[in-house]
């Protein structure tokens, strides 16, 4: 038997490859699902457009991928908790909430992996990969996919029916991508308000990246901001879901 | 010695529902003890609790001598539930969920994969090890999670209702598998209303009850505190002069003895009545103890 830590990274990367890679092989037209929108906004920046609405398009697309599928762990958690009781089985095990978590939010990852792969050789063919874009790039997606999931997994304790929770993931995601400065450039707040676009992760993310690839001249305050809003996001978000995973109700 | 201890066991909900009401009884190691009661007896609140799901108003549950709330980590390495109306994950097969629940728990992969192959082995689902659990039916699906459950070898198990549903082929399918568990040493709590399963498996049945405990003890005790050996059903209204029959839905019921049958039998038949002579069980020790049958309360 495997114990400490070793279990908990197993139980995590073993919920990652059942509900991600399992799911992801078996069930591929979610990725088309997830594609469309970004594909389509991405299409119609490329043709009404010029270059630099094209990149930012492109940017979007990353931002967009990987916050649905962060924000879709809501539809996973609540449907294993409410309906097939897959985290009342668990919770009866040595598996520890945290690793219960970051396993669902793995395979979230898992799944958005064939959209960010597509947005990114996307990117490099727009040019849009120097060295320091890139690992820009890489720190911002992780941080907005960590955020998202955590999001969506602390929304997901909140119901009791399955009801609303399809439509709360759909909302969500949308509210996220479309209403930050993500698929617009942060430049159209008044001037010495652009910090209000990092206020969220994704618009936070969005930020960083336009200024990174010399799309938006961002002010350093707000430049400041993103980046300390999207290093706190992801640093306490998880700690907020792994304790509102209710492992023992009261 | 006792695997499980419940001691004066209270649970009230926030929506002001007492659901358990002092439930105190114990399980010797090795044991099988089946919750016997209807729906909204209290059965799975117990079961949750003890399985360090919920935590209990006042009183306290032991499992192997821990605590269940002041140690539930100790208490989860040693125990494994299924859950009532659980479903294994659609999209995997058989082999996957149980092969995947191990590894969860904390087996290595080569273990893991012998002990999946085992119980699926055990529990007959070997046929459909390969087809996604999407493609099964009810039934199999119930056999799949108590297949993974079982598989995990814990040393105590607590399965709510793990065979509702199933028919009865299936039913003894998962019969011989936690018979199968029993030899091996586990301690097995089984929450059920159906009473022939807990007169086939059960070393000892507990009665619950709105949240009560009104029996414990062998089979054996529950059919003797019945006190007589044969009921007279009679399918219709019957009185007869000096025997008390029970009412229950269109059937009067006679306890009798030996002795006495024939005198019921003669009564019901001169008015017309079908009528059905049968050894008492525990279904009547329930229905002595609560006035009504286990099953009305689907």
């Amino acid at each position: 038997m495997r114990r400490g830590i070793r279990r908990q990274l197993v139980a995590s990367l073993t919920i990652a490859w059942i509900n991600g890679v399992l799911v992801l092989r078996r069930a591929p037209l979610w990725v088309a699902s997830y594609l469309l929108m970004p594909l389509a906004l991405l299409f119609f920046f490329r043709i009404h457009g010029n270059v630099a609405m094209m990149k930012m398009a492109l940017i979007g697309g990353i931002i967009m991928v990987a916050t649905s599928n962060g924000i879709s762990i809501l539809g996973d958690a609540a449907w294993f908790r409410i309906y097939v009781k897959y985290q009342d089985l668990l919770v009866a095990t040595p598996i520890r909430p945290v690793s219960y978590v970051m396993g669902l939010s793995l395979s979230m990852f898992v799944f958005a992996s064939p959209g960010l792969a597509l947005f990114v050789a996307l990117a490099s063919l727009a040019g849009l990969m120097t060295l320091e874009f890139a690992l820009a790039l890489a720190a911002c997606t992780i941080a907005v996919w960590i955020s998202s999931s955590m999001i969506g997994f602390a929304i997901s304790t909140l119901f009791k029916t399955l009801r609303h929770v399809w439509p709360m993931a759909s909302i969500l995601s949308m509210v996220l991508s479309l209403l930050p400065p993500i698929y617009y450039p942060a430049t159209v707040f008044p001037q010495g308000l652009q910090w209000v676009g990092a206020l969220v992760p994704t618009g936070a993310a969005a930020m960083i990246l336009h200024h990174v690839a010399g799309i938006v001249k961002i002010e350093a305050m707000a430049l400041a901001a993103s980046v300390a809003s999207l290093m706190a996001y992801a640093t306490t978000l998880p700690l907020l879901s792994s304790l509102k995973a209710r492992w023992r109700e009261a | 010695m006792s695997a499980v201890v419940s001691k004066g066991v209270w649970k009230k909900y926030k929506n002001g529902v007492v659901a358990l009401k002092g439930v105190s009884f114990s399980v010797e190691k090795g044991g099988l003890v089946a919750l016997l009661g209807r729906n909204g007896a209290g059965k799975t609140t117990w079961v949750r609790i003890a399985s360090t799901q919920l935590l209990p108003t006042q009183g306290t549950v032991e499992v192997l001598g821990l605590d269940v709330v002041a140690d539930p980590w100790s208490v989860r390495e040693v125990i494994a539930m299924v859950p009532q109306e659980g479903l294994p994950l659609d999209i995997l097969t058989p082999f996957e969920y149980v092969y995947s629940y191990l590894l969860i728990r904390g087996y290595g992969r080569s273990e893991a994969k012998k002990l999946a192959r085992e119980y699926l082995a055990l529990l007959e689902l070997v046929p459909y090890a390969k087809r996604t659990i999407g493609e099964l039916s009810g039934g199999l699906k119930r056999r799949v999670l108590v297949a993974a459950v079982l598989a995990s070898r814990a040393e105590v198990l607590f399965l709510d209702e793990p065979t509702i549903g199933l028919d009865p082929l299936a039913r003894r399918s998962v019969w011989r598998a936690l018979k199968e568990a029993k030899r091996a040493g586990g301690t097995t709590l089984l929450t059920t209303h159906y009473m022939d399963e807990a007169e086939s498996l059960a070393d000892e049945v507990v009665i619950v009850h709105e949240g009560r405990v009104l029996f414990s003890g062998t089979v054996e005790e529950g059919r003797r505190a019945v006190g007589r050996e044969f009921k007279v059903e009679v399918y219709g209204d019957l009185e007869v002069e000096g025997y008390e029959g029970l009412r229950l839905k269109g059937v009067t019921v006679f306890y009798v003895d030996e002795g006495e049958v024939d005198e019921v039998l003669r009564r019901a038949v001169a008015k017309g009545y079908e009528s059905v002579v049968k050894p008492t069980s525990l279904e009547d020790l329930f229905i002595k103890l609560t006035g009504e049958r286990i099953e009305e309360g689907d």
